[in-house]
């Protein structure tokens, strides 16, 4: 009797000891990423979800990264701050590698701030905003490159057709992006010759254009370009109405442009887009790596739409990239080894790095236009000539 | 000369879309005393209405117009069914919160049904054509717009004075209670005035509609804030009131966006509530508060 109690003690003791090993080894297969991002309201258009879920099932349907599976926790912040701060508290509790959060800096710095505490990173698919690279947070790293690098390219293409007086559309409503940028792109044009004509202000969701447009009408000689840093579905009426109006001049944008609606304006009447450009993050036009991918992802029958959503596939190849070069999930490990890389694989293009900058990747910046109404790389490149912003 | 005159026909566009908008909430307001922040989700689902029709049935504009006039005033009767005849009896701020629940469902409902991203829609673009006239251009649509706000507003004289039901509103507004009495039914009166105020959102949708060529989950619900500060300024209840607020805050609009310096642009808004207050210092009701005759509400 005795030994049958001792037999069966040992028995209690290696199973309880095989189900902590067991637990141990689940934790230890599981790379979990915390996404608190508005999935609701105005800017759920710019999370990067999709992208990011469809990256992680094509790794773990590959074996995950050394025998580690990819876990997404998400939940909807409806783009208040304060949500994603709480969620932020909560994922800090489920062991996450990485977070990733809406590409506005009145979140990321919270957020980053808060995840900083524990060693966590904020690796952010989309941000292009100045704020982040001031030395505020050191544990923010973003997939693409700042703002004064988008309108550089964009100013350097302006220049090659012949762009000489440019207007420029502000507003403070989109901070840095749609204030600063567009001063960005007029400095690389005057830094060149050209000439700064004006100045004009717009407030977010504006249906109609034309106060600005008799400013510009009023221009002496009319403008080569008209630049704006802002998004749709403003953009198209800004179009469509300076055309109707007889205005010609290029119409440059920044990522903002990079939205399928913009496209649509081509089934109206594709000579619409013949003089719009923008400089963006990646290209996202039909052959590119980034097409490739939404259509690997609709195969799968995960369908992921727009440049946005798409880039949060970069953000799983890096946090991949991280866990197998640190060999761990530990995640100032995985940041270091991210910083550190001469080059990381990701899916938007061939390759990009953090060696030099810390917290921005270095990549080529592609500027976008339109043939037939349907889009084209018109240039891509790292410019050298970027004004000083830092 | 010319540039101010253009500015002018500009204002009066801005002014046009905002009286008739505000011209749905004032009808409204002025019978059951709610301000039905959910009518900028009725001229938003006039918009989807307008996708879907515009991809299963048909792309012809002028069915398409039907077909948004239509959704507009179904939705806004339903919604009055649904929703706000269960609170037609509570406190003010019942109704208030009512209509931002309301709005909030619908906004959910089109980003989840539909999409966050902007959905194009370009069939009633062609009304939105430059004309020029000498060194003036004016859109077509800032004409319609100003000629429907027009028509709409005569409409509304003609249906008010000189229709039982229109007569049994205005009636309503003074005393709802004495027109039961009467022998009228509250439910119809109600659902007209909500029938009307969704025949003014399907205007405004179609207009708004021809100068973006796409639909947005939120897209009626900024236009009905301004609309809602238009009212304010004319005096809530006051039909003639709402138009002039529309029109007001349409000139202070354009003034501010073209006098401000440039370097001020970030106060603009600033500046036109501040121009508001203004006013509404000098008119605590708004400009053509209705009088308050005996028996009226208070």
């Amino acid at each position: 009797m005795k030994n049958l109690k001792l037999t069966r003690n040992i028995l209690m003791a290696g199973a309880g000891a095989l189900a902590l090993s067991a637990g141990m080894a689940s934790a230890q297969e599981t790379i979990k990423v915390g996404f608190p991002v508005p999935l609701t309201g105005d800017f759920a258009a710019y999370n990067e979800v999709e992208g990011a879920r469809c990256m992680a099932e094509m790794i773990n349907q590959d074996g995950g990264v050394d025998g580690r599976m990819f876990e997404l926790l998400v939940q909807d912040t409806g783009a208040d701050t304060q949500t994603a701060i709480s969620l932020t508290e909560r994922y800090l509790g489920e062991d996450i590698v990485a977070l990733a959060t809406i590409p506005f800096s009145d979140t990321m710095i919270p957020v980053a701030q808060i995840a900083g505490s524990q060693g966590v990173s904020v690796i952010q698919a989309q941000s292009t905003q100045v704020e982040m690279h001031s030395g505020v947070v050191d544990n923010f790293i973003t997939n693409v490159a700042p703002d004064p690098y988008t309108a550089t390219a964009a100013a350097n293409y302006a220049l090659e057709q012949g762009v000489q007086n440019v207007a420029i559309l502000t507003s403070d409503e989109g901070g840095s992006w749609s204030a600063a940028l567009p001063e960005w792109f007029a400095e690389v044009i005057v830094e060149n010759g050209g000439t700064l004509q004006t100045r004009l202000n717009y407030t977010s969701g504006t249906t109609d254009w034309s106060p600005q447009i008799a400013e510009l009408r009023g221009l002496d000689p009319a403008p080569d370009a008209v630049f704006i840093s802002w998004a749709m579905p403003d953009i198209g009426i800004l179009i469509r109405q300076m055309r109707s109006a007889g205005l010609g001049a290029w119409v440059v944008g920044s990522d903002g442009f990079d939205d399928p609606s913009l496209d649509a304006l081509a089934e109206e009447d594709p000579s619409l887009l013949d003089k719009v450009f923008f400089g963006t993050l990646a290209p996202a036009v039909p052959g590119s790596r980034i097409a490739e991918f939404q259509d690997q992802c609709a195969e799968m029958g995960m369908e992921v739409n727009g440049l946005f959503p798409s880039l949060g596939a970069d953000t799983i190849r890096i946090i991949e990239y991280g866990v197998q070069t640190a060999g761990s999930t530990d995640p100032a490990a995985v940041r270091e080894a991210i910083r550190n890389a001469e080059s990381i694989p990701v899916m938007s293009v061939e390759e990009i790095t953090f060696q030099d900058t810390g917290s921005y990747a270095l990549r080529e910046i592609p500027v976008i236009g339109f043939e037939n109404g349907e889009r084209v790389v018109l240039s891509q490149e790292i410019p050298e000539n970027v004004p000083d912003w830092q | 000369m010319d540039y101010a005159i253009q500015q002018i026909l500009n204002a009066l566009s801005f002014g046009a879309e905002y009286a008739l908008i505000a011209l749905g909430l004032a009808i409204v307001f002025s019978i059951m005393g709610l301000v039905n922040f959910a009518h900028g989700e009725v001229i938003a689902f006039g918009g989807y209405s307008m996708v879907i029709v515009g991809t299963l049935l048909t792309r012809n504009p002028f069915l398409l117009m039907g077909a948004v006039l239509l959704a507009c005033v179904l939705v806004s009767v339903l919604l009055e069914r649904v929703a706000f005849r269960t609170v037609r009896k509570a406190d003010l701020t019942t109704g208030l919160l009512t209509a931002f629940g309301v709005s909030i469902i619908l906004q959910n409902l089109f980003l989840l049904l539909g999409s966050p991203r902007p959905i194009p829609a370009t069939q009633f673009i062609f009304l939105d054509r430059t004309i020029t006239l000498g060194a003036v251009q004016v859109s077509s649509l800032q004409i319609y717009e100003t000629l429907a706000t027009a028509v709409a507003i005569g409409f509304l004289l003609f249906f008010l004075r000189r229709t039982t039901l229109g007569l049994a509103m205005r009636a309503a507004a003074l005393d709802f209670e004495m027109v039961r009495l009467c022998g009228l039914r509250a439910n119809r009166v109600i659902a007209t005035a909500f029938a009307v105020s969704g025949l003014l959102a399907g205007l405004a949708c179609i207009f708004i509609m021809a100068r973006r060529g796409s639909v947005l989950p939120h897209m009626g619900f900024d236009p009905v804030l301004t609309a809602f500060v238009a009212c304010v300024i004319g005096g809530f209840g006051s039909l003639p009131g709402a138009v002039l607020g529309g029109f007001l805050l349409g000139a202070v609009e354009v003034a501010v966006l073209v006098l401000l310096p440039q370097s001020y642009g970030g106060l603009a808004q600033a500046v036109v509530f501040a121009l508001v207050a203004l006013i509404l210092v000098w008119r605590p009701d708004g400009i053509l508060s209705p009088a308050r005759e005996k028996g009226d509400k208070v």
